[in-house]
């Protein structure tokens, strides 16, 4: 069966020549086959223009009947919708930082303010008439067009590299700011979360430490000790923890007291140094080395 | 289930993306021109739009797969293109009368066709139609964008070439791809008249059943 479409579509955008298109026509009236296949064509054509006609005017309404605040959100001006990223692949490498005639039309070296533009609404509202037709082109400026490259260069002030190069190191230390003080602030704010976690464990078992219902009843508190007083009691409690001879309960009292006091002050690596050395030292008390993991998983 | 407003134009907006966005790195690709510029050169020209639609400026039928295109590299090449020559994109035209007058011969040619009395008269049926809405909808791309800028937009093989990502920046020729795309288009239209008459002999709308042809056209 012989392909149709070449000869079709020269027909119907009447490239044929007068007798070419005559025998086209002939044919038409009296092969049904070929007179059939044409009208499918046709149809399917038909079907495409009406498609895209259908498409756009669909489009063209939506666009008007939108809010702008809707409109916008289609379009991913809220920053909050992911937006589209393209493969690394369509990037082309990076431009030389170098010099060029549109650099010079920044810099209003032609003294042309028309000719910039950094808004749609300067190219689309500044003149009511623009229409599709009547699109200014860039050659209808009262720019002068350079006729070669060297011109084009010749064109470039040196302010301009330099103005460039300016603005990209603020743009560079201004990123550089911000990422250190947001670095800052994470740090102080998990600081500051650490921080009242210890004061939470350190209250609930000094509670532990301290009250009657407690395993220790002659435990210091500490918190309310300070200079000479304070010092005093640490070392008491370190000796008491060290010596063996001392029975099980004052050495796990003290060993215990020891941590939640560097609890409370926040070092958490002396706190968990004595718990995990308790946990081996009094390895037989199932009931003691429980309550100094249980510990050590909240200050983790 | 249909559409509403903010879909169909979210659905056009992520549509010609990736072609807009293709085509600005590959024509700007000597200038400082960024993703991130090409992303807002590409929102603004949609707020354009929409302005230019409210305030009449131009038609509900325009064919903005291509006007998007244009606007978009008129802004770019305003703020980016070294003006050497003048690409028929910055010349202002009217594509809108040429796709009307085509329309029009060819429903000229449709309606004085000659037919017999045991013809369908496929073109005022409403199955047939809807049958042709359902194939178009199944092509696949590229072959969707040649058949349309072919058949609507009116557009040359070499226009399309430039157009397409596929041809546009795989480095050939304009006439190479341009050829690449002719032979494209006849291979896509093809395979689209015979779903289209597979779907109508099925229905029972046509009698004589399509038989699939191979590339050489037999």
């Amino acid at each position: 069966m012989e392909d149709n479409l070449p000869l079709f579509d020269n027909y119907i955008n009447q490239t044929l020549t007068p007798e070419e298109e005559a025998e086209f026509d002939k044919r038409l009236k009296s092969d049904k086959s070929f007179r059939e296949e044409f009208r499918i064509y046709l149809f399917t054509l038909r079907g495409i223009i009406m498609e895209a006609e259908g498409d756009n005017m669909e489009f063209a309404y939506a666009v008007k009947n939108l809010s702008q605040e809707d409109f916008e959100k289609a379009i991913f001006r809220n920053p909050d919708i992911e937006r589209f990223t393209l493969p690394s692949d369509y990037f082309s490498p990076l431009p030389s930082v170098r010099a060029d005639y549109s650099s010079a039309i920044e810099n209003d070296v032609t003294g042309d303010d028309d000719v910039r533009f950094s808004s749609v609404d300067e190219v689309f509202f500044k003149d009511s008439n623009l229409e599709l037709n009547a699109i200014p082109s860039p050659v209808d400026s009262n720019m002068p067009v350079p006729d070669s490259s060297e011109e084009i260069t010749e064109h470039v002030s040196i302010k301009t590299s330099k103005r460039r190069i300016r603005e990209r190191f603020l743009w560079i230390s201004s990123i550089a700011a911000l990422f250190i003080a947001g670095l800052f602030t994470i740090i102080s704010v998990a600081r500051n979360g650490d921080n009242k976690v210890d004061d939470v464990i350190a209250y609930y078992n000094q509670w532990a430490t301290t009250s009657p219902r407690g395993g220790f009843d002659d435990a210091p508190d500490l918190s309310s000790m300070k200079g000479k007083e304070l010092n005093e009691s640490l070392n008491n409690l370190r000796s008491t923890y060290d010596n063996p001879e001392m029975s099980l309960q004052d050495r796990e009292m003290a060993g215990f007291s020891l941590a939640i006091y560097y609890v409370k002050k926040h070092n958490r690596k002396e706190a968990k140094e004595i718990l995990n050395e308790m946990i081996v030292k009094f390895a037989d008390d199932d009931e003691f080395t429980a309550t100094c993991r249980e510990v050590l998983k909240m200050l983790d | 289930m249909e559409e509403t407003y903010e879909e169909i134009v979210r659905k056009w907006y992520l549509k010609l993306q990736g072609n807009f966005a293709s085509l600005m790195m590959e024509r700007y690709r000597n200038s400082s021109l960024q993703l991130a510029d090409v992303e807002n050169i590409y929102q603004d020209v949609f707020i354009a739009i929409r302005e230019n639609l409210r305030n009449g400026k131009v038609k509900e039928n325009t064919n903005w797969e291509s006007y998007i295109i244009r606007i978009g590299l008129n802004l770019a090449g305003k703020k980016y293109r070294q003006i050497k020559d003048v690409d028929s994109i910055d010349e202002p035209s009217d594509d809108s009368e040429k796709i009307s007058n085509k329309a029009q011969r060819i429903s000229n040619l449709i309606s004085s066709l000659p037919s017999e009395e045991d013809e369908t008269d496929i073109k005022s049926n409403l199955e047939a139609q809807l049958l042709l809405g359902d194939e178009l909808s199944h092509t696949p791309e590229p072959c969707a964008s040649i058949i349309r800028l072919t058949y609507y937009a009116d557009m040359t093989d070499a226009e399309i070439s430039r157009e397409i990502p596929a041809y546009s920046n795989n480095g050939k020729s304009v006439e190479s791809n341009a050829k690449a795309v002719k032979a494209r288009r006849w291979l896509c239209m093809r395979d689209l008249i015979y779903r289209v008459k597979m779907a109508l002999f099925v229905a029972g709308i046509i009698d004589e059943k399509p038989t699939k042809q191979k590339r050489n056209g037999r």
